[in-house]
């Protein structure tokens, strides 16, 4: 039986003037012969209107705005799910870019993507993160958003370094305690050295899926969240269950006890995990593979709770 | 009681006999008479007939006036684009565009669409003086950064006492329309604050908290009760909200509510959330948006807790989903149902049916929570025991009572939704209704001749 075939999903935040359009505009030069590219857009930029930027050197590139106001509410993401799915079924792209407000929870947009119906058409990839090196110090202390926005990322692009050279390596420090696992990158003109890959469930294994050839198996991913202290969470065991699982990728944050909280990254059977600095906040980690949802992942994590609180 | 009367003692942290519940219909109102947003939102007429409509189908304890965070920035001069499905959006930020204060409009209780909802107000409260009317404000940060754009950021750290202005400007509007909304019959006062959401404790102390308090304090000084709504990941700030000392805190699905259950309760504060907007209220099914609903009511307890969905409703939210949340508020048995059915149903699998249907026979099956302890389960099992002896030998009928799991099991097989359910060779035929035993007779009949047909 042949897979349905998903399109990765990449997410690319950042606040207001951080560069999120320039970059896409890179990625899309680099990578527009080599893949069907759609972008959704999200975001009120002065002198952006309609995606004009983007449409001014690309005629063939899909794009939808979805411009009803910043999305920082939850409210406003029910038109967000219609509108990206009926896009996304209408032009099948092999990758699907979303510029997203500067305001918005890259958590709350993981958590749609992982529910029907856009989880029948797209898996979250990737979440890339820019940051203005003129503006971050002074706006991460306070804009939790910012600082919620380089938490979750995979790959954080430091933008605009020329215009504050001498506050570069500062800014490096300020995003690696945030996001002691990411991927930093220092760029102007956001440039940076990043890769659109497609992620492959491994070959090996019980639960290997039966895929044509010709076409990628079919990833899942889920999103956890929560403010509770994971209790005698066994860390080592839910490695174990990942490996069992055949999960490709997880990242986030494990709120262990209510001072510590464990900064987690797992790629392929390997995992890096220990605890953080600044221990505010809550658990969150999302997770890649060919047979996770929301509930396995919850109950892998209860599972590895309870093991350990039986095992005293 | 009246539903006004509930929502009194819940902001005033007394026991309520059952939990009230204000559904916030915004444009979702538009949806049930089948019109636009766009045109909802700029009729008093229209809005009058949606929330009357809403009122009709959901019997809410309080309901909002309307759910439009543009009202305010519009009346001042910011752009808005318009939307078929959604609230309309601000596209213009004339402080970003060189204007001062000064040059914003005038604001007046005859600015922008104010008296369409002013309107909406009186009419709505003339027509139901028993249920609590929300009058929902733009709160002083988001109406800052309606006018300012995201710059109030960059602001707020280089130009503080620039930013304290602009945030005393717009609390100073959102007083006055506090004012006119209590003046055309407004029960509560709800400041929504979404913006609050983006900022840390310190910087929310430092610009929001006072002019806020002052806000609440001047709601209070009119003997009105006064709500904090807010949206988003905004945890780090509900301590510092609960100072700014509102009536009620009302949050979404991002905070979760047993947090904000003990920190309002230390501040003697009530409650009120957070019903998931998107994945439950839109997309689940009835009985999910019970179980959810109901899960919501447990956790918080029947002190001070008001049931809301976390914000504006999406316009296109099923009604039935709505009208299952009304069911469980004001049914205890339903309540005992879903409790039931509070099991994990998605690891149970559903009965196997191969072995269920009868060649010769037209099989009955009553799904119900148990017809020893529920009375409507109990006339329904009777129902179908009288028709069935009467109708003869070629008739079999079985109860499953979802106390057991095979119950369950068979729930899911059938596809039933709401209890008790008569099925008959499968299909749904009686939901919650109890047939007359003709009628019953009459429909098992039809099945046996179809049946007997086919053979």
């Amino acid at each position: 039986m042949a897979t349905q075939k998903k399109i990765p999903f990449i997410l690319v935040t950042g606040f207001l003037g951080s560069g999120k359009t320039t970059f896409l505009l890179n990625l899309i030069r680099k990578y527009n012969r080599q893949y069907k590219i759609a972008v959704i857009q999200n975001e009120f930029a002065p002198g952006n209107i309609d995606g004009s930027i983007i449409r001014s050197e690309f005629e063939n590139i899909e794009m939808l705005e979805i411009n009803n106001g910043s999305v920082f509410c939850l409210c406003l993401l029910s038109d967000f799910i219609e509108k990206a799915g009926n896009f996304i079924a209408e032009y099948q792209p092999d990758v699907i870019v979303l510029e997203a407000s500067g305001l918005s929870d890259p958590l709350a947009i993981a958590e749609i993507l992982q529910q029907e119906p856009l989880s029948r058409y797209v898996y979250l990839s990737k979440i890339w993160t820019l940051v203005d090196a003129v503006n971050f110090e002074k706006l991460a202390r306070f804009q939790t958003t910012i600082q919620n926005q380089v938490h979750i990322a995979h790959e954080v692009i430091i933008n605009k370094i020329d215009l504050n050279s001498d506050a570069a390596d500062a800014i490096q420090e300020i995003v690696k305690k945030i996001n002691p696992q990411a991927v930093i990158h220092q760029s102007t003109y956001a440039n940076a050295e990043i890769s659109i890959t497609m992620d492959t469930i491994p070959e090996s294994g019980a639960n290997k899926q039966q895929v044509p050839p010709g076409t990628r198996p079919d990833i899942q991913v889920a999103v956890y969240k929560s403010s509770r202290v994971l209790d005698n969470l066994d860390v080592e065991r839910l490695v174990q269950m990942m490996v069992e699982a055949e999960v490709i990728r997880a990242k986030g944050y494990l709120k262990v006890s209510n001072s510590t909280l464990i900064a987690f990254q797992y790629s392929y059977g390997r995992a890096d995990y220990f605890p953080m600095q600044n221990p505010t906040g809550r658990s969150e980690l999302i997770v890649l593979g060919g047979d996770i949802n929301p509930r396995k992942l919850k109950n892998m994590i209860e599972a590895a709770q309870f093991i350990n609180a039986t095992n005293g | 009681m009246s539903g006004l009367e509930l929502i009194k003692k819940a902001f005033v942290l007394q026991e309520t006999e059952r939990v009230p519940w204000v559904p916030f219909v915004g444009v979702h109102g538009a949806h049930l008479l089948n019109v636009n947003a766009r045109e909802y939102l700029q009729s008093a007429d229209w809005m009058y007939q949606g929330v009357k409509a809403s009122i009709e189908a959901y019997q809410p304890d309080g309901i909002p006036v309307a759910f439009d965070l543009q009202i305010e920035a519009e009346a001042l001069g910011c752009r808005l684009e318009w939307s078929d499905e959604n609230p309309p959006a601000v596209v213009s930020h004339p402080l970003q565009e060189g204007k001062s204060i000064q040059d914003l409009e005038p604001f007046t209780r005859d600015s922008g669409r104010i008296p369409l909802v002013l309107e909406t107000a009186r009419k709505i409260k003339a027509k139901y003086p028993d249920i609590a009317l929300y009058g929902l404000i733009t709160g002083p940060f988001t109406l800052a950064l309606h006018l300012l754009g995201t710059d109030i950021f960059i602001r707020m750290m280089e130009d503080p006492e620039g930013t304290m202005e602009i945030l005393s400007y717009c609390n100073q509007v959102a007083t006055q329309m506090a004012e006119y909304y209590m003046e055309s019959g407004c029960d509560v006062i709800a400041v929504v604050d979404p913006m609050t959401s983006q900022i840390d404790p310190m910087s929310f102390e430092t610009f929001i908290m006072p002019p806020v308090t002052e806000l609440f304090e001047f709601i209070r000084s009119k003997n009105v009760l006064s709500s904090f709504f807010v949206c988003g990941y905004a945890q780090q700030n509900i301590e510092a909200m609960c100072n700014c000392r509102p009536d009620n805190i009302s949050i979404d699905e991002n905070i979760p509510l047993d947090y904000v259950k003990e920190v309002t309760g230390g501040k003697g504060i009530s409650f009120g959330g957070n019903l998931k907007l998107t994945l439950v209220l839109l997309m689940g099914t009835p009985l999910e948006c019970q179980k959810h609903a109901w899960e919501c009511m447990q956790t918080a307890g029947k002190i001070g807790f008001i049931l809301a969905p976390g914000c504006d409703l999406p316009m296109n939210t099923p009604s039935e989903n709505l009208k299952a949340i009304t069911e469980l508020v004001h049914s205890e048995y339903q309540q005992k149902v879903v409790d039931e059915l509070q099991t994990d149903t998605a690891t149970i699998e559903p009965a196997d049916l191969s072995e269920h249907w009868q060649a010769d026979k037209v099989v009955v099956d009553v799904i119900t929570l148990d017809s020893s302890s529920c009375a409507p389960c109990q006339y329904m099992v009777e129902a179908v025991k009288n028709a069935a002896d009467a109708a003869g030998t070629h008739v079999v009928w079985h109860e499953h009572s979802i106390k057991k799991k095979e119950g369950i099991q068979m729930m899911l097989a059938l596809g039933i939704k709401s209890l008790p359910t008569i099925a008959i060779e499968g299909n749904a035929e009686f939901i919650s209704n109890i047939p007359p035993k003709n009628q019953l007779m009459e429909k098992i009949d039809g099945y046996w001749q179809k049946k007997q047909k086919q053979s």
